[in-house]
């Protein structure tokens, strides 16, 4: 402290330097710094006695259910098995070229046909997992000869439920490429992704023992938002559009939406030719070059949109922004639809 | 950090109430009877840069758990139906009083100043650098906040484990989203995640309701921890030499008593109550 003074006293670049590292301490923030004070002291306090003393939440048990008979219990697994079964059975069917009985049948295009139905997916891939643990739940626990029917009727089910997530994935992926990525459907494939995962670890539990489990579980959750967090994405967003206006495969790019976005899209949105990328960039240099947060509070996203802006800014007063990207395939309505969009 | 301070003051028919409800585990259950996790309930769990100090100062963990699973099987034996103290565990009106007798901790020790220290640097930082948005600031107030648990760990007698490592290193990582990204949506689910994921260090719970609930579980000791800070701020902090509330009669004690320049005999009373 002492010496910073000093030194900062001596030179006047060495001040400048303290002066924008330091936070300002303006009286005026008084009662809100006061707030983080006492949070920050509680929050270390009771970091602290958690560690010191944590309370075992382990031993909160759950009553293990009532296990049922055995052809109770496996009948409804067996019949929904076949019913998945049946269900990928005509998706192979229809993917190997008997498409045109279905176009025959339901008048879809093929398109359309191979784009829809990734909710109604999620939200058979939700059920199943809580099929699965009360199956578990309920399961006969006799013997071996009762693990080795848990397994073999579990088993097959989470093997089919990966194939309805994978077919679900798929759906998505066609949506996407038709008409664009949008944060609803970025977040819904991740989600659908980790469901996914979350199967593959039941049935590596099934094999290796459950011990692990509930730790997985949630070390995959971590890791999930980690990686979603890493991708960026708004950053994949923007990029995505962007090259489906670049390769033509749309006739505009959608403004009104990816205007929205965050700075972490600036760098895609940056390669769009003039009159889009100052209407879409408006908003966002706004937000970027004109707020003054301190180097403490500022994401490395946000510093590298404000470089770009800084070296390329947004050109005109975006007066005529309202005719750019209104042709657009926004969230998937075209209106040649009968307007039934389900994301 | 080794369990015997948990484990003494436990009473003997523990193990016994604790084997029952989960018959699939036993050996399980005897290991989670003395599974110090750490919780980290406050503004950022970055363990790593504690977790490090204590990784090399505690070079063997499995001599010490299987000696801890020995003693925990030898409890076990001593708890089995049938011996004359092992009635009352096993009526069914003690069932409740099992239940919180497994959940509550043994009380912990007496605060100390470097745990005080962290506590309070982690405020000071926090009330400079979280006010005006997030970012690179979160892992700075981290480090304090991570320091603070580590202390008062290593001061409960608890050690690393590699689950606990991992807890904490995924819950530096999953701080560093926000010093990165911009946007809303992950930033948020970054910052809740790494608050359950430092929970789940301090914490250490294996079973879904302990994965679940420790994942929360910070918010639990928010009250017993500024209750044990006031009271450890108001004693005056437990180092030996100092003058204040004892903490501890006297005893024999081995020569770092500051009274004496040679190995005090046993017979010795001190002149001062420090020790």
């Amino acid at each position: 402290m002492v010496f910073g003074t000093l030194f900062a006293s001596a030179d006047a670049a060495f001040a400048e330097l303290l002066s924008s590292l330091m936070p300002e301490a303006s009286v005026g923030a008084g009662p809100w710094r006061t707030l983080l004070f006492a949070l920050g002291l509680a929050g270390a306090l009771a970091a602290a006695h958690a560690a010191a003393a944590p309370v075992r939440w382990d031993g909160l048990t759950v009553r293990p259910g009532k296990p049922r008979g055995r052809a109770e219990w496996a009948l409804p697994l067996i019949v929904l098995n076949l019913l998945f079964a049946a269900f990928i059975t005509l998706q192979l069917v229809v993917l190997f070229g008997g498409y045109d009985k279905v176009r025959d049948v339901t008048g879809l295009s093929h398109a359309e046909y191979a784009r829809q139905g990734f909710w109604q997916l999620l939200w058979a891939t939700l059920l199943t997992l809580l099929v699965i643990a009360l199956a578990l739940r309920w399961a006969p626990r006799g013997g071996t000869g009762d693990r080795t029917l848990v397994r073999s009727v579990l088993g097959p089910l989470c093997v089919l439920t990966l194939v309805v997530v994978a077919s679900a994935l798929r759906r998505m992926d066609l949506y996407v490429d038709e008409y664009g990525l949008t944060r609803l459907r970025i977040s819904v494939a991740a989600m659908e992704l980790w469901l996914g995962v979350v199967l593959i670890l039941i049935l590596a539990a099934g094999v290796f023992g459950a011990r692990f489990l509930p730790r997985a579980v949630a070390v995959s959750a971590a890791a999930g938002v980690l990686a979603f967090g890493l991708i960026s994405p708004d950053g994949l967003i923007a990029e995505q559009n962007v090259q489906r206006f670049e390769d033509g495969r749309s006739t505009s790019i959608d403004i009104d939406y990816v205007k929205d976005l965050s700075a972490d899209a600036v760098p895609a949105l940056d390669r769009l030719p003039e009159p889009e990328r100052s209407c879409a960039l408006r908003f966002i240099q706004n937000d970027v070059l004109h707020d003054d947060t301190p180097w403490y509070a500022t994401s490395w996203g946000e510093a590298r949109a404000k470089e770009i802006l800084e070296k390329r800014p947004v050109k005109g007063d975006g007066s005529d922004c309202y005719r750019v990207g209104r042709e657009g395939t926004g969230d998937g309505y075209e209106p040649d639809d009968d307007g039934y969009d389900p994301y | 950090m080794s369990d015997q301070p948990s484990e003494a003051s436990r009473p003997p028919e523990r193990p016994g109430g604790a084997d029952t409800p989960r018959p699939p585990e036993p050996p399980a259950a005897a290991e989670a009877a003395g599974t110090p996790a750490a919780n980290e309930p406050g503004p950022s769990e970055a363990r790593t840069a504690g977790a490090t100090p204590a990784d090399t100062a505690r070079p063997s963990p499995a001599q010490a758990s299987d000696g801890r699973r020995q003693r925990a099987q030898a409890a076990q034996q001593a708890g089995q139906p049938g011996s004359p103290w092992q009635h009352g565990a096993g009526a069914p009106a003690a069932k409740d009083d099992g239940m919180t007798a497994r959940l509550r901790p043994p009380p912990p020790p007496l605060i100390r100043p470097a745990v005080l220290g962290s506590v309070l640097a982690t405020a000071l930082l926090s009330a400079l650098f979280l006010s005006d948005g997030l970012g690179v600031n979160l892992l700075i107030v981290a480090v304090p906040a991570s320091l603070a648990a580590f202390f008062a760990a290593q001061a409960a007698g608890r050690r690393l484990r590699p689950w606990t490592a991992t807890w904490a290193v995924g819950g530096l990582a999953l701080l560093a989203v926000p010093a990165l990204r911009d946007a809303g949506w992950p930033t948020f689910l970054a910052v809740v995640s790494a608050f359950a994921l430092g929970s789940l260090a301090l914490h250490g719970s294996r079973s879904w309701p302990g994965v679940l609930i420790g994942s929360l579980g910070l918010f639990d000791s928010v009250v017993p921890g500024i209750i044990w800070g006031v009271r450890g701020y108001a004693h005056g902090p437990a180092v030996p030499g100092r003058t204040g509330a004892p903490p501890c009669a006297p005893r024999r004690w081995p020569s770092y008593c500051w009274w004496s320049s040679e190995p005090s005999s046993p017979a010795r009373t001190p002149r001062s109550p420090n020790c």
